[in-house]
């Protein structure tokens, strides 16, 4: 039987790391089914508010992940080793934070149908949550420029270290200039939280169930990226075997 | 389209990205795995 095949284990797999994607897939259950039956509608925008308990959560998790990309890559900059296992955690991190941002501007833009009749504005919030998506992805773009690894590390952690200063301008945007999104109904500055019981425990149950499932994509992705660094290393290291073979006189 | 349409291709969109990324990753580890020795997954 192929290696291949679905039936094998990924080798990245340990019963650990099992046991918190089951965790990530009974709590997505539990959360379709608090989010779409057993939550009441909300006054003003009727049932459409169910699709905040996707939108909001993925929104949090991914400024986490670009946070701990952040925070990876500054260790990998200014630790003593200059870890790679460091830098392989910061872009697996903001992988994942793409496609958490990327579900947050998809379902935004739906939510924005139903409830401000168009998909699309060049809103504040909404124009900085673009503008913060398509950096992660120019910092994606810029880890797969060619180099040692190392060079890659610096490089990239340098770029994170700057992207991550646009998140506070992405959640204040909403107090710093007129906009058509709502203002936080939860981070408020006065920490008074507006929502009701089971709404807001569903909520916060999101963001948990949506955490769970970051912390296993990035277990599972930095893992692979050891892998791809490893056969990248041997491919070298077979090279120069190659080249040395090559000058030994005959 | 129905306003519960919305919804539930809301909730569709969110998990599936997700689903594809774990997959997606899932078959590049099986894929690399016979180019690697057991040292280069210490997690083993």
């Amino acid at each position: 039987m192929s290696n291949t095949t679905t039936s094998v284990p990924p080798p990245t797999r340990t019963a650990a790391s099992r046991n918190l994607g089951l965790i990530a897939i009974f709590g997505s259950i539990v959360l379709a089914l608090l989010g779409l039956f057993f939550t009441a509608e909300d006054v003003d925008q009727g049932s459409s508010v169910r699709i905040m308990y996707v939108h909001v959560p993925t929104a949090w998790v991914a400024y986490l992940a670009f946070v701990f990309t952040a925070v990876c890559s500054a260790g990998h900059l200014w630790g003593r080793k200059h870890s790679l296992n460091l830098d392989r955690l910061a872009g697996a991190s903001a992988e994942v934070g793409v496609i958490f941002m990327g579900v947050t501007l998809v379902t935004g833009s739906l939510w924005g149908r139903l409830s401000w009749g168009t998909y699309w504005q060049w809103d504040p919030r909404l124009t900085t949550t673009a503008f913060l998506f398509v950096t992660y992805v120019g910092y994606l773009a810029v880890r797969g420029l060619g180099g040692t690894q190392h060079q890659r590390a610096k490089r990239s952690a340098i770029v994170a270290l700057f992207a991550v200063l646009e998140i506070p301008l992405v959640h204040f945007s909403v107090l710093l200039w007129r906009s058509l999104h709502q203002e936080a109904t939860v981070l408020r500055p006065n920490g008074d939280v507006k929502m009701d019981g089971l709404m807001l425990f569903s909520l916060v149950f999101g963001v948990a169930v949506f955490t769970t499932i970051f912390a296993w994509l990035v277990l599972h992705r930095n893992r692979v990226l050891a892998l791809v660094d490893a056969v990248e290393l041997r491919g070298i290291d077979a090279a120069l075997e190659a080249r040395r073979a090559e000058e030994v006189p005959s | 389209m129905k306003h519960a349409d919305f919804i539930v291709i809301s909730w569709v969109l969110s998990f599936a990205p997700i689903a594809l990324y774990a997959w997606r990753n899932a078959r590049r580890a099986r894929r690399l795995d016979p180019f690697v020795e057991k040292s280069d997954k210490p997690w083993t």
